[in-house]
């Protein structure tokens, strides 16, 4: 589908990768028994903006945690840095569900930039490449 | 005939493990995108990491054949080499230079690497 939209193999791969990470997160994070999760492509002549919206999950605490993880990956100025100390951290701690690794691997991998917003109950992620 | 391949599916995604000379290699090939996939993977690779301390060869894990995984299948991988490390197995990561996915993927795991050679990532 990428493709078609005139991307290269190289940037779709990389799209399709980011596209997979984000619903992965709605789907592990968003409300249990959701009915629906939204992805949508928009591409533009400078870049191609990634966005997955669902419905929130669990409490307010989920969506503070969830700000905090995307602040940390923001405020990275090194991405590669930011993704190898999460897989470090991941080597070290027990299983759990907040490794960060996606949206890191988002940003160094997929070189995009990380949005959200928060309306009416519903979390709207976005990752934004610019070519 | 004792088929000496031993093979882990789950979904879209197989593990096969081949005893090589010196070597135990666990080529992974398909899809890894599942949800959990330590569920699968890290009984797997724990035994496969036991069966190589316990054999005293290398474990190497082949993805060259791997057309994607999730990064939800880089924690049970690094904790394998976690796990070798501890133990005092040689572990080596393959992955196909030649798929762009691979080489940015992997460049990240070489932080794992240690000077001696016991764990080694390796473009191919």
């Amino acid at each position: 589908m990428l493709e078609k939209c005139g991307l290269p193999p190289d940037e779709s791969d990389s799209l399709a990768m980011v596209a997979q990470e984000l619903l992965e997160n709605a789907v592990k994070y968003g409300a249990p028994g959701a009915e629906e999760i939204v992805l949508s492509l928009r591409v533009e002549e400078r870049g191609v903006v990634v966005e997955v919206k669902s419905r929130v999950g669990g409490d307010e605490s989920n969506v503070r945690a969830f700000g905090g993880a995307m602040q940390r990956i923001r405020d990275s100025s090194d991405s590669f840095g930011a993704y190898v100390e999460r897989l470090q951290q991941a080597a070290r701690r027990p299983y759990s569900g907040g490794s960060e690794l996606g949206l890191a691997r988002i940003a160094y991998e997929g070189r995009c930039a990380l949005e959200f917003r928060v309306d009416s109950g519903y979390l709207a992620v976005s990752a934004v490449y610019k070519r | 005939m004792v088929d000496p391949v031993r093979r882990w599916t789950e979904g879209e995604l197989s593990l096969e493990a081949h005893d090589g000379p010196g070597e135990l290699r666990l080529v992974w090939r398909g899809r890894s995108a599942d949800r959990e996939p330590g569920k699968f993977l890290v009984p797997a690779l724990t035994a496969s990491v036991e069966e190589s301390g316990r054999r005293g060869v290398r474990l190497c894990l082949d993805f060259s054949a791997l057309e994607y995984m999730n990064s939800s299948t880089f924690t049970p991988v690094v904790k394998a080499i976690d796990l070798a490390r501890r133990r005092g197995v040689a572990i080596a990561l393959e992955y196909s230079q030649a798929k762009k996915w691979q080489a940015l993927s992997f460049s990240a795991l070489r932080t794992f690497e240690t000077a001696d050679g016991r764990v080694a990532v390796l473009g191919r």
